[in-house]
């Protein structure tokens, strides 16, 4: 197997791709279809993936973790992308978006109750931020907690939240004063099934079909105070610095989406005939897909870089905004690419560039759009 | 264009639009919306070219073009572009007589269905895949083809055949009898395309086919998507802007950031550069331009706007944010149409080779 952006990763880091990509072929791909067409995250997965060790990547040993680092949550996510979006963002969501705030934030307790099943594949987590009046700006989130003798009521509804449906623990952001946004969020620990706390329909997506994505309903559904996740006020500050390794994993996803379009596009173009040659030999098409290579590439580095960036402990603000945006375009650009190869073919509802080319459009959306990576950047450079 | 032309193409444009008009959103749910085939043969808009003896309109492509236009700009299921569109045309190129007149004049009312048996990722015919054989009372035909436009719904095929004297086009009943016709399931739910496989199936009808006549038919196949992509990133552009002006973020519209306001207005350049091009391909389509020139204008059209609808309708998903990524919006059903048409009768690569090809002195490529 060909190792990409080598100069970033380790020997460790290589043998541990070898293995990704092994439990994908053999434990992921049999079910992508089935899974597309339900419209369901297959099961019995979990359990798997818990005991592969890959539900716990870079989280300490005591609290359930497996070893490893940032850059070994991007190699699996882009693994599991190249299979299928929409079955890589269910488990990224629950240990790589949702957990790390348990991690980092929750109290032993917590940890113990909540985090362990979830990096164990017996549970599963979702984050829930956006809001049906608040996405980008997510200071401007109005689901409510209103103190109640011990506790907290929340009122409001959250949006567009991935494994909304299916989770076990959801953590939830709320607003707990008046004053702005960046000083009056708090997190809080919600428990599916709780009285006062209903999910909507799932959501129907473009693509990520196997994904659930739903609305979440909060009408004074009672937390207690022991749930409260972190520290009151704090919780903007909490969202900002987990949406590090959060872009991170959407940035290696589109990795993994472009580089398994580019290779379906190598493929094809070598086979496939026109004029009677094989329209590889078409510079069109050739350069078309040495491009899509060198986007693919890029993408891949620069992820490999703000991931490594991180695992050293320094602050990578500036290289994952480039990294998320720069992959998700690259990732948008390569999968169009391919399906412009494979012509009428890449249109057909069976064929995978045809999942990939709708599972890439939400990585430019979600988890910070093109645009706010870019005013992240803006704001970093001086302006 | 004249004062008169240009108004009644306006009165064509509100009855078309009163008919199949309604907001992206309206594709939302997950079933694709049906057009109101009843109305739309009411309205008289299955018959615009057909001649006015035959119960048609006996206008030209340039009012089709029109109606197409309207179509793209709120996408529904039915085979306007496979009966109304190319199935009409067919018949109008082959010569008058009962058989022909009888179904042109059940294809205006809309009576019957028909298609046109042409592979739909054609760019230049290679010549008939189906062929005649004369039988005691008759002929039948046999041949296969791909990628047939709304094939599935059609009473009647129209396949471009050889026969004993030269390329034909037959007619043929859509009954199943030494007939196979398979829907393909596509990602874009509001077109339907389909395998035809006839295994000496009988001939209703034929006609011989005049050189260059299929080729001909192409191009006026791609200028047609070409006048729905148009539609697709018109609608697309109106409702980009209508929610940048509503949607709030950081406590105002979004559509006061720079950054929305400027890819609005690479949507609107975009748009209005296909909508010159594809003006100038309806009207090379429509009117007796010689081959070569309107051939030059199709692939301009074609190229361009084939490309350019995917981009719009990217925007407009990139501007919707989350809820342009579910299927509420509607714009998903944009985006993958515009996807579609853009592989449909030639893709851009292909539109390019031909305009170069058509330069003087160009090498081969
Ligand atoms: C498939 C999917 C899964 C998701 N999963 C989750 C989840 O698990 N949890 C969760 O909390 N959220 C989730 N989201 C929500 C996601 O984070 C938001 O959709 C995203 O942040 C954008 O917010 P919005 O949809 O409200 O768009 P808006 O914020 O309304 O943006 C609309 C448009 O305006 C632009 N815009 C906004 N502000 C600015 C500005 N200041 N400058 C320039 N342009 C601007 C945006 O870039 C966008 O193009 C998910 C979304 C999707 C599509």
């Amino acid at each position: 197997m060909q190792v990409p952006g080598s100069t970033l990763l380790s020997p460790e880091h290589r043998e541990f791709r070898v293995i990704c990509r092994k439990f994908v072929d053999e434990r992921v791909r049999p079910f992508v279809s089935e899974a597309e067409e339900s419209r369901t995250f297959p099961p019995h997965l979990w359990r798997q993936l818990a005991d592969a060790g890959l539900l716990g990547l870079g989280f300490p040993e005591g609290l359930g973790g497996s070893g490893g680092d940032v850059r070994s949550v991007a190699i699996l996510s882009e693994e599991l992308a190249r299979a299928s979006g929409g079955i890589a963002i269910t488990p990224l969501v629950s240990s790589y978006m949702a957990a790390p705030h348990l991690v980092r934030f929750g109290t032993p307790a917590q940890q113990e109750r909540y985090l362990r099943p979830v990096l164990a594949g017996e549970q599963v987590a979702a984050i829930a931020v956006s809001e049906p009046g608040a996405g980008s700006d997510v200071a401007g989130i109005a689901l409510r907690a209103h103190a109640d003798g011990d506790g907290y009521r929340l009122k409001g509804t959250k949006l567009f939240i991935t494994n909304g449906g299916i989770a076990d623990v959801v953590i939830v952001a709320a607003k707990t004063g008046d004053g702005d946004g960046h000083r009056s969020i708090t997190t809080f620990i919600v428990e599916q099934g709780q009285a006062g706390f209903t999910v909507g329909r799932p959501l129907q997506k473009m693509g990520w079909h196997a994904s659930d994505t739903r609305e979440l309903i909060f009408d004074d559904c009672y937390v207690p105070g022991e749930r409260v996740l972190g520290e009151r006020g704090r919780g903007f500050y909490q969202i900002m610095t987990a949406f590090q390794a959060e872009r991170v994993v959407l940035a290696a996803m589109a990795v993994g989406l472009a580089d398994a379009s580019l290779e379906a596009a190598t493929i094809y173009a070598r086979e496939r005939t026109a004029f009677g040659r094989p329209i590889s030999t078409l510079q069109a098409v050739r350069h078309a897909v040495a491009r899509m290579k060198t986007q693919t590439e890029a993408a891949r580095l620069l992820t490999y870089h703000a991931a490594a960036l991180i695992d050293a402990g320094e602050d990578a603000s500036e290289e994952v905004a480039m990294a998320k945006l720069f992959a998700a375009q690259a990732a948008n650009e390569v999968v169009d690419q391919a399906v412009q190869v494979f012509g009428g073919a890449g249109y057909l509802e069976e064929v995978p560039v045809a999942m990939h080319y709708r599972d890439a459009r939400a990585l430019r959306i979600a988890g910070g759009t093109d645009e706010i990576q870019l005013e992240i950047l803006s704001k970093r450079i001086g302006l | 264009m004249t004062g008169g032309l240009s108004e009644f193409h306006e009165e064509l444009r509100a009855v078309a639009r009163k008919i199949v008009g309604r907001p992206p959103s309206a594709l939302g749910g997950l079933e694709p919306q049906i057009l109101d085939w009843g109305a739309l043969a009411d309205a008289g808009l299955l018959g615009l070219e057909v001649p006015e003896g035959l119960g048609g309109a006996g206008a030209t492509f340039a009012e089709v073009a029109v109606v197409l236009h309207e179509l793209g700009r709120a996408p529904g299921v039915g085979p306007y572009l496979g009966s109304t569109v190319l199935a009409t045309a067919a018949l109008l190129l082959s010569d008058p007589g009962p058989a022909r007149d009888e179904l042109l004049a059940e294809l205006a009312v809309g009576t019957k269905m028909a298609t046109l048996v042409l592979d739909a990722r054609t760019t230049r015919w290679d010549g008939p895949t189906f062929s005649v054989a004369p039988t005691a009372n008759g002929a039948t035909v046999a041949g296969r083809a791909e990628w047939v436009l709304d094939a599935a719904g059609a009473d009647r095929l129209l396949c471009p055949a050889q026969g004993a004297s030269g390329p034909v086009l037959v007619e043929v009943a859509n009954t199943g009898d030494g007939l196979v016709v398979e829907d393909r399931p596509l990602a874009d739910g509001t077109r339907r395309v389909g395998s035809v496989a006839a295994e000496g199936s009988p001939v209703l009808a034929g006609w011989p086919l005049p050189p260059g006549a299929v080729d001909d038919l192409v191009d006026l196949a791609a200028t047609a998507v070409a006048c729905d992509s148009l539609g697709l990133m018109e609608a697309m552009l109106e409702a980009t802007v209508a929610f940048a002006k509503v949607r709030h973020q950081f406590g105002r519209p979004i559509g006061s950031f720079q950054a929305v306001q400027h890819a609005c207005a690479d949507m609107l350049v975009t748009v209005e550069v296909s909508r010159a091009l594809v003006a100038q391909a309806v009207d090379a389509v429509a009117s007796d331009t010689p081959a070569e020139e309107r051939r030059a204008s199709v692939s301009r059209a074609k190229s361009h706007v084939g490309a350019a609808a995917v981009e719009v309708c990217g925007k407009a998903v990139q501007l919707h944010g989350g809820i342009g990524y579910t299927w509420e919006s509607g714009i998903h059903a944009y985006l993958k149409r515009a996807t579609l048409n853009r592989a449909l009768f030639g893709s851009p690569i292909e539109h390019r080779r031909r305009l170069v090809r058509a330069l003087p002195g160009s090498p081969p490529c």
